[in-house]
C-alpha cells in the first residue's frame, strides 16, 4: 500500500450551439481536491422557449455545488438523489406554472470520481462512456422509446415527473482511463468507432473534447453538441481516503505500560481492557490535555479486518460533529509511531456505573439524560451512521456523551461484516437475530432497552446471551418494576421496543418529541392485564361461592360419617 | 432440508464410510468398559487396577487424536484411517485368537482400542471436507453420531461374554469392523481441496485466550464424565451392588442411553436459552448428583452364588437401592450428555475461525477428563475402601466448572464486534 496519493483528473469541456437557435446543453465540472471527490455533469435541456437551457443549467449547477454540501458519509447515490430530487421538484413545478418555461425538462448525466471508483448517475439520453486501452464502453442506458422515428422521445428525464428515478452505476477506475460525457447531438452523429479514434489521440482532454465537437458538427449534426472528456491522471491509495491510509499503515506494537511515554503522551492508568483493545489514560505533554489512548491488542496484528475497524472508528468520529458524541483527536502527521486512537477524556462515570452503584434512576434524571443522548443519535443518523452499540456502558454522564463507535456502520459504504453479530446481545433488535442489517430502527430499539434498564435495572425481554436465538415474547411491562412512574413513559418505551420494526418510532426525532411531550400527550389506555375481580366481578364471586360450597360439602360429608358429637358425653346412651 | 441437494452437494459414499468407521470405532473404544468385568474376574486383577484398565483406552484415545489429526493433514485422511483400522483389527484378532494373560497385555489392548477412539480426528474432517459450509452442521452431526455405540456395547457384550467367553465377545467386534474397513477402503475418497495443517502460531493464539482453556475444561467435565462413567459403571455396579456382569451391562446401558439421546437436546436448549445458562444449570445438577452418588450406600450381596462367570443379582432381582442408583446416574449422565451438546453449540460460534483445531483440542481434553474419572474411582476404592472420595472430588470439580461458567458469562457481557472470532 503506498502512502498518500490523491485523485487527480484533467477535464475538458466543449459545447456548441451548432445548427440550433440556442444552446440548451450545459456542462460543468469541479475538480478541487475534496473528500467528496471530483464531480462532472452534463445536461441536455428540452421544451419551452427558454426552458431547456434553464433546466439544464439548474440541474448541472445544483449537482456540482450542492453535492459538496452533503455529508461524505452519505454515499454518492443517496447524496445525488437528495440533490437532484430537489432540482427535479423545482423544475417540474416551474414547468407547469410558468408559460415561458412550459414543459421544460432536461437529461442529466453526472460522473463522480471518488477514491478509486467512478459513480455514474443518469437519466435521459445523454451518455457516459469509458475509454480504456483503446476500447470505448457505454456506461449508461438511453431512456428513450425504442421504436424508429421516436428515438428522441424521452421516457425519463428531470422535470418530466414529480418523482425522479436516477440510474446509478459504480465502476472501478484505473489510471489513464478516459471518461466521456456526450449529449445526443454528438453520439447521434458520430459512430462508436469515430469516437474511439478521436479519444485515442494522445492530446489533452480539452483538445479531445474540442475535436469531438468539431467532428460532430462536420458530420452534419443538427442539434446542440456538447462533449466532456475526463482524464484520470492519478489515483489515491486503495483505502477510503488519505487519513485512513495514513492510520492503516501504522504498525501494531505492544501496548505501553503506565508511566512510560509514547509519542509525547505520558501514559497513565489502564481504564479498561477488552477483548480487542485496551484503554489507557494519558496526558499530552505538548499541550497538557487529558486524553484516552485506545490500543489494539497485539495478537490482532495480522488481521486486516481488525485494523480496518479500528481505523473506521477514527474516521467516523472525525466525520461527525456533535458536542454529545465522544470525539477523536487526530494527532499531527508523523507523530504516531504505532496504531492507536486518541480520544477525548471524559471525567464522569458511565450510565452503567451509575446504575450499578446507586440503582435505578428517577424519571427526571432520565429525562435530563435523554435529551442530549437523542440529539447525539440524531446527528449520527442524519449522516447515515448507525451506532449499533447504544447501551448504558457507552453513555458518559456529566456532560452526557455517547462514546464508542467501535462497531458503528456507515450506511453508504460496505460493511466489512465479520462472522459475528456486532453489538451487545441484550440490546439487539429481534430482526438482527435473523439476517437483517442494522439501521435506525435497531438503534431506536437499543435506546428503548437502555431506557427500560436504567429505570428498572432489568431488561424488558430478559438478558440475552451471545450465540443464542432469543424468542421475543411480550415485554415485561414497566409497571411491574416501577409502579411510581407515570403511564406515558411505559407507553413510549413499549413503542420503542416493539418487536416489529414498523411498529417502532420511525426516527429518533419522533422519539425525542414523544418523550418531551409525554406528560401532556393523551395515550390510549395501556393493555394492562386486569385481575379477574376487575374484569368480570360476577364470575369472580361465582368462583368464590363455588369454592365455599365445595368446602362446605366436604366438611359436612366429613361430619356425616364420623359425627362431630362422637365421644361426646351427651351421646352416651343412658342405661 | 432438501435431501436431493444435500446428496449432490458432496460425496455421500465417503460420508457413509466415515459414519460407519467412526460409529463402530467408538463402539470398539468403549468395549473394555463392560468387558473388564469379565477379564478381571478371569485374571484376578485387584480393584484399583481394574479401573486403570478401563481408563487407559480413554486416555489413549484422547492423546492419539493429536498425531492422528496431524497424519490426517499430512498424508491424507484415507491412508491414516485405513492404517488405523488395520491396527485395531489386528489387535482384536490377536486377542480373539490368543487371549490375554496379564494385566500388561490388557493395557496394550487398551492402547490399541484408544486408536479406535482417535478415529474422531480422521472420520469427521474427511467427511466434512467434501461438503460446503452450509451443510457442515448436518455432516458433522451425521458422521459424529457414534455415541450410540456405547449403548450397544453395554447391552450385548456382557451377554456374549457370559455365554461364550470374553475372548469371543471381543471377537464379535470383528463382524462390523472388517466389512466397514473394506467399504471404507473401496468407497471413501480423499476430498480434492488442499489440507492446511495448523501452524504453531495458531496454537499459541488459541492457548493465549482464557476462553479456550475454560472450554477444554468444560468438555473434560461433560464428555469426561460421560465416557468415564460409561466405562466405569459396569465395574461400579458389580462392586457396589453385587450385580451380575450381564445386569451391570444392562444398567449401564440405561444410563448411557440417557446421555447419548440427550446430546442433541442439549444443543437445542443451548440454542434457545443460551449455552452459558444451560451449562450453569446442568453443572449444578451434576454436582448435586455426584455428591448424592458419593453418599449412596452399597447394596446387599446375594445370598446364593449363581453359576455365572461374574455372578450377582439378575436384572429381575435387583434390590431397590440399585434401581435408585441407576436413576441417580441416569439423571447425572443425562445432564452430562446435554452438556456435551451445549458445549458443541457454543464452540463453533465462539471459535469460528479456529473451529477445526478447537474441536480437536476440546475432544482431547474430554478424553483426559474421562481418564481421570476412571482412575479416581479406582484409587478411591482401593485406598479408602469406597467411592465417596472420588465422587466428592468430581463434585468439587464440577462446582468449579459452575463458578467458571459465571466468570465466562461476565466476560461475555461485552460488545461483540464485526471484527470477531478472528482471534477468538
Amino acid at each position: 500500500m503506498n502512502r498518500g496519493g490523491s485523485l487527480e483528473v484533467s477535464v475538458g469541456i466543449a459545447s456548441e450551439t451548432g445548427r440550433r437557435r440556442q444552446n440548451e446543453d450545459f456542462a460543468a465540472a469541479r475538480t478541487t481536491p475534496s473528500p467528496h471527490g471530483c464531480v462532472i455533469a452534463l445536461a441536455d435541456g428540452m421544451g419551452g422557449t427558454k426552458g431547456g437551457r434553464v433546466a439544464a443549467e439548474l440541474a448541472v449547477r445544483s449537482f456540482v455545488t450542492d453535492f459538496y454540501a452533503t455529508p461524505p458519509t452519505l454515499g454518492v447515490l443517496r447524496a445525488a438523489n437528495r440533490v437532484m430530487e430537489a432540482a427535479n421538484t423545482w423544475i417540474h413545478a416551474q414547468g407547469r406554472v410558468d408559460p415561458a418555461l412550459d414543459g421544460m425538462g432536461t437529461t442529466f448525466t453526472g460522473l463522480v470520481l471518488r477514491g478509486r471508483s467512478a459513480h455514474i448517475v443518469h437519466v435521459g439520453d445523454s451518455r457516459a462512456w469509458r475509454f480504456r486501452d483503446g476500447v470505448l464502453t457505454q456506461l449508461t442506458d438511453d431512456h428513450t422509446m425504442r421504436q424508429p422515428g421516436l428515438e428522441h422521445a424521452l421516457l425519463r428525464a428531470i422535470g418530466l415527473e414529480a418523482t425522479l428515478r436516477l440510474d446509478y452505476r459504480r465502476e472501478p477506475v484505473e489510471r489513464h482511463d478516459r471518461f466521456l460525457l456526450t449529449s445526443d447531438g454528438v453520439h447521434g452523429s458520430l459512430s462508436v468507432k469515430a469516437l474511439q479514434a478521436l479519444l485515442g489521440n494522445p492530446v489533452s482532454a480539452e483538445a479531445s473534447a474540442r475535436a469531438i465537437v468539431d467532428e460532430a458538427l462536420a458530420r452534419g449534426s443538427s442539434d446542440n453538441v456538447t462533449a466532456v472528456v475526463v482524464d484520470v491522471v492519478a489515483l489515491p491509495a486503495p483505502d477510503r481516503d488519505s487519513l485512513v491510509s495514513l492510520l492503516a499503515d501504522l504498525p501494531i506494537k505492544s501496548i505501553p505500560k503506565p508511566g512510560q511515554t509514547l509519542d509525547g503522551f505520558v501514559i497513565g492508568d489502564v481504564i479498561s481492557s477488552g477483548r480487542y483493545s485496551r484503554l489507557l489514560r494519558a496526558k499530552d505533554s505538548l499541550d497538557g490535555t487529558e486524553v484516552v489512548l485506545k490500543f489494539p491488542r497485539p495478537q490482532l496484528a495480522s488481521d486486516h479486518v481488525f485494523r480496518a475497524a479500528f481505523v473506521r472508528e477514527a474516521w467516523i468520529a472525525a466525520e461527525v460533529s456533535s458536542p454529545h458524541i465522544g470525539r477523536v483527536i487526530t494527532p499531527a502527521l508523523g507523530r504516531q509511531s504505532q496504531l492507536y486512537s486518541v480520544l477525548v477524556f471524559h471525567a464522569g462515570e458511565t450510565l452503567e456505573t451509575r446504575l450499578s452503584k446507586r440503582g435505578p434512576l428517577s424519571l427526571s434524571e432520565v429525562l435530563r439524560i435523554m435529551s442530549p443522548l437523542l440529539k447525539a443519535v440524531a446527528a449520527l443518523h442524519r449522516q447515515g451512521i448507525i451506532h449499533r452499540d447504544i447501551k448504558p456502558e457507552n453513555i458518559m454522564l456529566d456532560p452526557v456523551t455517547l462514546i464508542d463507535l467501535g462497531v458503528a456502520l456507515v450506511k453508504g459504504q460496505d460493511d466489512d461484516l465479520g462472522d459475528e453479530r456486532p453489538g451487545t446481545p441484550s440490546y439487539l433488535a429481534p430482526e438482527l437475530f435473523g439476517s437483517a442489517r442494522a439501521d435506525e430502527a435497531t438503534d431506536i430499539f437499543a435506546i428503548g432497552v437502555t431506557l427500560y434498564r436504567v429505570l428498572t435495572g432489568h431488561y424488558p425481554y430478559g438478558e440475552i446471551e451471545p450465540f443464542s436465538r432469543h424468542d421475543f415474547r411480550n415485554a415485561t411491562p414497566l409497571s411491574v418494576y416501577r409502579q411510581d412512574l407515570p403511564d406515558w413513559i411505559g407507553v413510549v418505551i413499549q413503542k420503542a421496543i416493539a418487536i416489529r420494526p414498523q411498529d417502532r418510532y420511525h426516527d429518533v426525532i419522533e422519539l425525542m418529541f414523544a418523550i418531551e411531550n409525554g406528560p401532556t400527550t393523551r395515550f390510549p389506555p395501556v393493555g394492562r392485564r386486569l385481575p379477574l375481580i376487575e374484569r368480570n366481578p360476577v364470575r369472580f364471586w361465582q368462583c368464590v361461592s363455588l369454592v365455599l360450597l365445595l368446602l362446605l360439602g366436604m366438611f359436612s360429608l366429613g361430619t356425616g360419617t364420623h359425627g362431630p358429637l362422637d365421644g361426646h358425653p351427651s351421646t352416651t346412651r343412658l342405661p | 432440508m432438501n435431501f436431493k441437494a444435500f446428496k449432490q452437494a458432496g460425496h455421500w459414499p465417503t460420508l457413509l464410510a466415515s459414519f460407519l468407521y467412526f460409529d463402530f470405532s467408538f463402539m470398539t473404544w468403549v468395549t473394555l468398559g463392560p468387558l473388564v468385568v469379565y477379564i478381571a474376574a478371569e485374571l484376578h486383577i485387584p480393584v484399583a487396577e481394574k479401573f486403570t484398565l478401563v481408563a487407559i483406552p480413554v486416555l489413549a484415545g484422547a492423546i492419539l487424536r493429536v498425531p492422528m489429526g496431524i497424519f490426517c493433514d499430512q498424508f491424507g485422511a484415507k491412508i491414516t484411517g485405513s492404517i488405523a483400522q488395520l491396527i485395531v483389527i489386528a489387535g482384536i484378532a490377536y486377542t480373539w485368537s490368543f487371549g490375554l494373560h496379564s494385566s500388561l497385555e490388557v493395557k496394550l489392548l487398551g492402547i490399541i482400542l484408544g486408536l479406535a477412539g482417535a478415529s474422531f480426528a480422521v472420520a469427521l474432517p474427511q467427511a466434512g471436507r467434501w461438503y460446503p459450509p452450509e451443510y457442515q452442521g448436518v455432516v458433522m452431526g451425521i458422521a459424529g453420531a457414534g455415541n450410540v455405540g456405547t449403548v450397544l456395547d453395554a447391552l450385548f457384550i456382557p451377554s456374549i461374554a457370559e455365554h461364550f467367553g470374553w475372548q469371543n465377545a471381543i471377537g464379535t467386534l470383528l463382524i462390523p469392523l472388517i466389512p466397514t474397513f473394506l467399504f471404507y477402503v473401496v468407497f471413501s475418497k480423499e476430498a480434492p481441496n488442499s489440507r492446511n495443517p495448523v501452524s504453531l502460531t495458531r496454537y499459541k493464539a488459541i492457548f493465549s485466550d482464557p476462553d479456550s482453556w475454560w472450554f477444554m475444561f468444560f468438555y473434560s467435565l461433560t464428555f469426561g464424565g460421560f465416557v468415564g462413567l460409561a466405562n466405569s459403571l459396569p465395574l461400579y455396579f458389580t462392586i457396589q451392588y453385587h450385580v451380575s456382569g450381564v445386569t451391570a451391562g444392562l444398567m449401564s446401558a440405561v444410563v448411557v442411553t440417557c446421555g447419548s439421546v440427550f446430546r442433541p437436546i442439549g444443543g437445542m436448549v443451548a440454542d434457545r436459552i443460551g449455552g452459558i445458562r444451560t451449562l450453569s444449570i446442568l453443572f449444578a445438577i451434576v454436582s448435586i448428583t455426584y455428591v448424592a452418588a458419593s453418599f449412596m450406600p452399597g447394596g446387599p450381596a446375594p445370598t446364593t452364588v449363581g453359576a455365572d462367570k461374574v455372578a450377582g443379582w439378575g436384572i429381575t432381582e435387583l434390590p431397590g437401592i440399585a434401581w435408585g442408583s441407576v436413576l441417580l446416574f441416569s439423571t447425572g449422565v443425562l445432564c452430562l450428555g446435554m452438556g456435551n451438546g451445549a458445549v458443541f453449540q457454543l464452540l463453533p460460534q465462539r471459535f469460528r475461525k479456529e473451529i477445526g483445531t478447537m474441536t480437536g483440542l476440546v475432544g482431547c481434553f474430554g478424553g483426559i477428563g474421562g481418564f481421570f474419572l476412571a482412575m479416581a474411582l479406582g484409587t478411591s476404592k482401593s485406598v479408602t475402601g469406597d467411592f465417596m472420595t472420588a465422587f466428592l472430588f468430581f463434585a468439587l470439580l464440577v462446582a468449579l466448572g459452575l463458578w467458571a461458567v459465571t466468570g465466562v458469562k461476565k466476560r461475555w457481557r461485552t460488545t461483540w464486534g464485526a471484527v470477531s472470532g478472528a482471534r477468538i
